[in-house]
């Protein structure tokens, strides 16, 4: 069972850019990884889906903005990625930065600055944390943050970014936009620590 | 129109595979409007279309992204696109 329709938070990037990725079907996209890491990797989208076999997960979303639905999400775990780049000991956060940056996340949040959430790297070996590329057996919508969303169904849904271009293992996320630990936590206040 | 037939299927597109649209051909061999940052080529090849308006907050409503590629083998960017309202292109 799943929901006909899953509500969609936030618009695509306005960049030319993505727009000339998204009509070429992100051939040309590519996934930077690194950081606090031994191994820094670049990935485009055949070669990240190539690193392990998809994790899918089917989850009922309650959202605090009075919704809910049934979605089925398949992707790479995070914990395949963190095995392939080895975070150094230093690394304590994981930091996602997407190709947002219209100041805009969701309709009802204006801020500023490039869309990005930063999670603790425990989070990343959570069973529950994937990369997806797919949404309900086909491959992820724009609208939903194609081509790559971060499902992170332990946690509430802003943390899960979307339009996702780079990774990084960081030990210290105080020198990232305001230092708050994510778009929404700088410019709408969220918690970085909000659980469910 | 094709609708949700390839990737990316939360926005509609229409499909023109090959050279066999000559209205976007002429579009894109004049180069009006186009997307060409690398070698000033303008042969092209033209692919799919996505529907841009409504889905982007900076689009027209009648907004379409055609999807064009370079055909200079030398290129180093060969995929680009250029930005057409539906009038242009569809009929």
């Amino acid at each position: 069972m799943r929901s006909k329709e899953h509500r969609v938070n936030g618009k695509p990037p306005c960049s030319l850019a993505y727009k000339v990725l998204a009509v070429h079907n992100f051939v040309d996209w590519r996934l930077r990884v690194g950081g606090r890491v031994e191994r820094p990797v670049t990935l485009d989208l055949a070669a990240l889906q190539a690193l392990a076999e998809p994790e899918e997960q089917r989850v009922l979303h309650n959202c605090v903005q009075g919704w809910s639905s049934i979605g089925k999400w398949k992707g790479l775990p995070l914990a395949r990625l963190a095995d392939l780049v080895r975070p150094l000991p230093q690394a304590r956060f994981v930091c996602f930065l997407t190709m947002q940056d219209t100041g805009r996340g969701e309709p009802s949040a204006e801020g500023e600055g490039q869309v990005y959430e930063v999670m603790d790297l425990e989070l990343a070996y959570k069973p529950q944390t994937i990369l997806a590329y797919g949404m309900n057996g086909k491959p992820l919508p724009i609208k939903h943050g194609a081509p790559l969303w971060l499902r992170v169904e332990t946690q509430v849904g802003f943390k899960m970014a979307k339009w996702i271009n780079q990774i990084e293992f960081i030990d210290d996320h105080r020198g990232i936009g305001y230092g708050l630990g994510g778009w929404r936590e700088d410019n709408v206040h969220y918690d970085k620590d909000v659980e469910i | 129109m094709n609708g949700d037939s390839r990737r990316c299927d939360g926005a509609p597109r229409a499909n023109h595979p090959g050279t066999t649209c000559p209205r976007t051909r002429t579009r894109a061999d004049r180069g009006k409007g186009g997307y060409r940052e690398c070698c000033g080529a303008k042969d092209f090849g033209v692919g799919d279309a996505l529907y841009l308006g409504f889905l982007f907050l900076d689009e027209d409503h009648y907004a379409y992204m055609v999807a064009l590629t370079c055909r200079n083998p030398g290129c180093a960017k060969p995929r680009t696109g250029i930005v057409l309202p539906e009038k242009d292109f569809l009929s």
